[in-house]
């Protein structure tokens, strides 16, 4: 015998392989390779369907949403069954949506830009384009752009949440600058890296000057917060007593309530005396310059205007709506009870000045 | 040696020397400019850099974070090592687990 | 069952993690009922990203190793009995060394993952390279400074990839003689069985039984709170085509990088090698960004096409499948190639006919892989898929972002479940060769 193969190539092969392995791998390497074709023909066609826009007469529209699909997925669905728009949404995390469309540049397929937060849209403003007199002057002037880019469409709160088990809302201050007090060492939960918190400090900016901003931030920090990634992970941290207090937004704690029933211990507080810590936030939307369907893209923003979609958000996702006359959910505080601070959304969508503060201050990296 | 050995010297010569045929260096060749795409893409970004942004990169903290990196990588990978090679030679009976008598 | 914590996506993982072993987590109230004892070791910070990286990472060595295992030779390890040497002696002198190309090459994966990982640094609170990126795309959208600090985070792959060729060094792991048709033989454990078996026992308690129970937990409470069960089958389909598709792809890919790689050692396969790993050290979004930046401009036909997603995966996910590949190539002789090349094959026969079935297991455990990890990859598909193609990783995504903790649970088991049937074949197919 010249050579004799070694045990991996007789492994390799099914049966007993008295003739070699020249003859069996043949018809295996050519199933192999059939496969292969058939596959890459599989993904080829796909892409094919995927390229083909229909042109039908109510045409199409793109929406980029920094928003959750569970949260808005339900009235754009309306809005498609209303207006028989083949409305496509991609779903992604506000900030990596933003930088998407930056990145695209005037390529961009995105209509509409559906941004969790002001400094979202703020980002993007230089894409978008003036919004018609029919959609701005629906919203009140302090939730929108002054350049008339972008409206806000829900409003979220800033507030405190706590856990019942430990406190009842007479033990809490009367306005956001009361937790620097050194009694709230090792009990606070934030999240620095949030872009709703980094709003509020905007506000507070805007409210109190950065003197005493500054002040606020290192009389938290010197009480030894706990800092999580974003604010579901301060309710669930209230609610579970890891620490007591926390600043979210108020709606976090109704997804709670809804999948863990009344039991959850934590509640939401509104401060006392009107302050940048419960300051109303938007949630907004505006359309790119570049929208390949300009005018469908100004249907659906005043479709999310219009009190069907604004009672949508007041009910299903415990927000307060920009526009009047809408009954909200029965859980949610009145709008007149939160003691929201007069602020412009406008004065919150840039964030440098913010990010500067908390990377002084070390909170940051 | 036996002569089929020498001959086998020969050819391994023969085939270090080859260069790669052609149905491997093409799609290699185009499979790494598509991996360096990435790589293409950042360098564009930073150049386009003002001075602010060096100071942010350039900070102690920076440094700190490096440093941070370095330990997690570190500890992770000395632990996963710890973990699956054990594992790996455990589950499927290496002999150095072989019984008393050590029959393999 | 050991390698399939690799199915957890990192920011499952973590929020496990926290949830069971947090303070005031499960772990923790279990034990102050049991024992009154109210206060854990802090998990925030390195002790936690540590633990949850190396639980969920560690299967990349396990999984190289076992395929080299596999493809070891008994033959050593009896030469090394019959000269004298201690079992024990043998396992360090003969055996780990035999499986030094596997372990560095999944410990290469480890560590470059660890670069990459944003899910569970970001929810235990450690401030690495990763987070700070993300904390400049998320604060400032100044993707200058991101893509800067992604530089900076390359230059730190780029030295672990010179570390495991160091540490590879030179050596030739072939046989470079034919020997006797052998079968690995399976060997009683003995005495040894027991602290082996409580090993795995910890190890699959800690890395998928916790992760398995939390999610069910989450899944129970939501439906006794009166939340429907609807089970993601769209997003599920989705999942297994795609991943599917990324995984046969990505292994064809990485023959030829293998091949240049081991065989053909040059400045070019240096090249090809390095920048295949890079793409798996650098964050996805950080990648994802770099493929919308050129693929919107030079590419709108393939732009947010399922083509497109592929190509992210390729990228995203490749030295998996070259480590996979290359690890298997290592240990096949080149003599086997000249004996074909002397009986007068051409070198694409030899290639066809005489390495690839060689490095057969490789590519098995190289597309396995790829389809549990491109399952649970996200940046990319939520930047690069087509529009409104939803998998079981953005519906779980979607679903933890606005704590539907339900909803999330149901598909992360969905998506280990799907996870674990290549797993089975995988580990059958080896187990059904030791007769």
């Amino acid at each position: 015998m010249p050579w004799s193969f070694p045990a991996r190539l007789q492994q390799s092969l099914p049966g007993p392989s008295e003739h070699g392995p020249h003859f069996r791998p043949r018809w295996r390497f050519g199933a192999v390779t059939a496969m292969l074709l058939l596959v890459l023909g599989l993904a080829v066609s796909a892409c094919g369907n995927e390229a083909e826009t229909p042109n039908d007469t109510p045409g199409s529209l793109v929406v980029y949403s920094g928003r959750s699909e569970s949260l808005v997925d339900p009235i754009i669905q309306q809005f498609k069954v209303a207006s028989g728009i083949d409305v496509k949404v991609r779903y992604g995390g506000t900030a990596e949506m933003a930088a998407t469309i930056l990145e695209e540049g005037e390529n961009s397929p995105a209509d509409v830009f559906f941004a969790q937060d002001p400094a979202g849209l703020g980002a993007v403003a230089g894409r978008f384009a003036p919004l018609p007199e029919s959609i701005l002057g629906t919203v009140p002037a302090k939730y929108r752009s002054p350049e008339g880019v972008w409206v806000g469409l829900s409003g979220r709160a800033r507030v405190t949440v706590y856990n019942t088990d430990k406190l009842s809302p007479e033990q809490l201050p009367d306005d956001i600058w009361g937790f620097t007090d050194p009694q709230w060492k090792g009990r606070i939960g934030w999240a620095p890296t949030n872009g709703s918190f980094q709003a509020m400090v905007t506000a507070m900016q805007v409210q109190w000057g950065e003197e005493k901003t500054r002040d606020w931030l290192i009389g938290i920090k010197a009480n030894e917060p706990k800092a999580y990634s974003n604010n579901t992970s301060i309710v669930a941290a209230v609610g579970s007593g890891e620490v007591e207090v926390g600043f979210p937004n108020h709606y976090y704690l109704y997804r709670f309530l809804q999948e863990e029933g009344e039991s959850f211990a934590a509640r939401n507080y509104h401060f006392r005396e009107s302050g940048p810590g419960g300051v109303m936030l938007v949630a907004g939307a505006g359309i790119l310059e570049t929208a390949p369907n300009r005018e469908n893209a100004d249907r659906f923003l005043q479709f999310m205007l219009s009190l069907v979609a604004q009672q949508y958000f007041a009910s299903q996702t415990y927000e307060y709506p920009v526009i009047e006359r809408v009954i909200i959910n029965r859980l949610l505080t009145p709008l007149e009870e939160i003691n929201a601070p007069d602020i412009d959304m406008a004065d919150l969508d840039d964030l440098e000045g913010t990010l500067a503060l908390l990377r002084e201050t070390g909170i940051l990296p | 040696m036996s002569p089929i050995h020498s001959i086998l010297g020969v050819r391994r010569r023969l085939l270090a020397r080859q260069q790669p045929s052609v149905v491997i260096w093409i799609p290699a060749t185009l499979i790494g400019l598509t991996a360096f795409l990435p790589l293409l893409y950042l360098l564009i970004r930073t150049v386009g850099l003002g001075n602010d942004a060096w100071d942010i990169l350039f900070r102690t903290r920076t440094l700190v974070i490096l440093g941070n990196t370095a330990v997690l990588t570190a500890i992770v990978t000395a632990a996963s090592t710890a973990i699956a090679v054990p594992v790996a030679c455990s589950r499927y009976g290496q002999t150095f687990l072989s019984d008393e008598r050590g029959q393999c | 069952m050991t390698a399939l914590s690799l199915v957890v996506p990192s920011y499952i993982g973590g929020f496990v993690i926290v949830a069971a072993l947090g303070p005031r987590g499960m772990f923790q109230s279990l034990l102050s009922k049991l024992f009154n004892i109210e206060h854990l070791p802090e998990i925030y910070g390195l002790p936690g990203a540590a633990l949850t990286l190396t639980l969920l990472s560690y299967p990349y060595i396990l999984l190289t190793v076992r395929s080299a295992l596999w493809g070891m030779d008994p033959a050593l390890e009896e030469a090394s009995r019959s000269l004298g040497y201690s079992r024990w002696a043998t396992f360090w002198k003969v055996t780990i060394p035999q499986l030094r190309p596997a372990i560095s090459v999944g410990a290469l994966l480890v560590g470059l993952y660890t670069l990459s990982d944003f899910g569970a640094v970001s929810l235990l609170r450690f401030d690495s390279f990763t987070r700070v990126i993300y904390l400049a795309y998320q604060s400032s959208f100044d993707r200058g400074i991101a893509a800067a600090l992604s530089l900076l985070l390359v230059l730190v792959a780029l030295m672990l990839l010179m570390l495991e060729a160091w540490t590879r060094g030179r050596s030739r792991y072939y046989r470079s003689d034919s020997g006797s048709p052998r079968a690995l033989r399976p060997i009683a454990l003995g005495v040894w069985r027991w602290p082996a078996l409580a090993f795995c026992g910890v190890v699959v308690i800690l890395a998928l039984a916790l992760p398995m129970a939390v999610l069910g937990y989450w899944m129970v409470r939501g439906m006794q709170a009166g939340q429907s069960l609807d089970l993601a089958w769209t997003p599920m389909m989705n999942s297994i085509y795609v991943s599917g598709l990324a995984a046969v792809i990505t292994v064809a890919a990485s023959v030829p990088v293998a091949v240049l790689a081991v065989r053909y050692p040059s400045r070019l396969s240096g090249f090809v090698e390095r920048s295949a790993y890079i793409g798996f050290a650098l964050p996805g979004i950080v990648v994802s960004l770099g493929l919308v930046f050129f693929g919107v401009r030079y590419a709108p036909l393939l732009y947010q096409t399922l083509m497109m997603l592929v190509i992210a995966y390729v990228i995203l996910l490749l030295p998996q499948a070259i480590g996979a590949v290359k690890s298997s190539f290592l240990q096949v002789s080149p003599r086997m190639e000249e004996a074909a090349l002397s009986l007068g094959r051409r070198p694409m026969q030899i290639m066809v006919r005489v390495t690839l079935p060689l490095i057969r297991t490789g590519m098995l455990a190289g597309a396995g892989l790829m389809f549990l990890t491109a399952m649970k990859e996200l940046p990319a598909t939520l930047l690069l898929s087509p529009i409104g193609f939803k998998t079981l990783a953005t519906t779980i995504w979607s679903a933890t972002e606005e704590a539907f903790f339900t909803r999330a649970a149901t598909s992360a088991i969905l998506l280990v479940l799907v996870s674990s049937v290549p797993m089975a074949f995988l580990t059958l197919r080896e187990s059904g060769r030791k007769g």
